[in-house]
């Protein structure tokens, strides 16, 4: 088996907010599945609070990104 | 395994093939190839999966067979079949004036902008009390019983307008203040087995 390229790995940060999205995502899909008063409760909470700091993270190092491409100084022309 | 279930675990397993492709494939991907992953993982697909699994969560709580799960309430879930005619909640359980399913919740929640905030918030409290510092000997409701939830159904309605006791003027106002108290007449709760009958406050 083909293991894959670690050079194209996502950075930290954005391994950091694609597993909290998927770790919200379990916690609400097993919130389906349990009926104790105490079970549902903490997976719809955690479930949302890690969904909701996923996009918020999303956005922060979108933001970021975006910030340091505005910072980078243009190419130099040559001729 | 419900439909439901069925259908949150294949919505995950998207997920978990999307996250997948996004994290071991990230730098293979131009800008606009990471949004055009990033968009159904961040936004199409929590949505997919978290409004139904809010939607079956919330219905869930609603019901009387969760309120009953914690053993405190069972007495009251009992007190719905009670013979006694006398009992409101009995009255309306077992005549199907509130919908069976979620008795608890019908009568138990206000009926306003925020009434079913408040009763989330007001679970979370009984879950404090009942995990952390143990159910008291003796049940209360936290304030008491808010008149407009009996009104919501009952004011509009012809046999309450009809009714002498209820159309005189200072009466309507009084209630609908909440100065009085439906239960200040109806005055037959949650009629206990074991325990004596005893008069709402």
């Amino acid at each position: 088996m083909k293991l894959p390229n670690r050079e194209a790995w996502a950075p930290p940060r954005v391994r950091a907010f694609l597993g909290l999205q998927f770790g919200g995502m379990l916690s609400l899909t097993l919130s389906t599945n349990v009926s104790s008063p105490l079970g549902l409760t903490v997976t719809i909470v955690l479930g949302f609070t890690l969904i909701l700091a996923a996009i918020i993270l999303a956005v922060a190092y979108s933001w970021r990104a975006g910030a340091e491409v505005g910072r980078q100084e243009p190419p130099q022309q040559s001729g | 395994m419900t439909g439901l279930s069925v259908i949150t675990w294949i919505v995950l397993l998207v997920d978990a093939i999307l996250v997948g492709i996004l994290i071991t494939q990230w730098r293979n991907y131009s800008r606009r190839g990471r949004l055009a992953l990033l968009l159904p993982t961040m936004l199409i697909v929590p949505m997919a999966l978290s409004v139904p699994a809010a939607q079956a969560d919330f219905g869930a709580m609603r019901t009387e067979a969760f309120c009953v799960r914690c053993h405190e309430m069972r007495p009251y879930g009992n007190s719905l079949r009670s013979e006694d005619e006398e009992s409101v909640p009995a009255w309306h359980y077992q005549n199907n004036l509130v919908p069976q399913r979620t008795a608890c919740y019908s009568c138990h929640t206000d009926y306003a902008v925020f009434g079913g905030t408040r009763a989330k918030m007001t679970g979370l409290r009984h879950m404090y009390v009942h995990y952390l510092k143990g159910a008291p000997a003796e049940i209360k409701l936290y304030q008491p019983y808010n008149t407009q939830n009996c009104l919501y159904c009952h004011r509009p309605a012809k046999n309450f307008l009809e009714s002498k006791t209820h159309t005189r003027k200072t009466s309507i106002e009084e209630m609908q203040s909440g100065k009085k108290s439906c239960l200040e007449c109806h005055d037959v709760t949650h009629v206990l087995e074991g325990r004596p009958r005893e008069a709402a406050e």
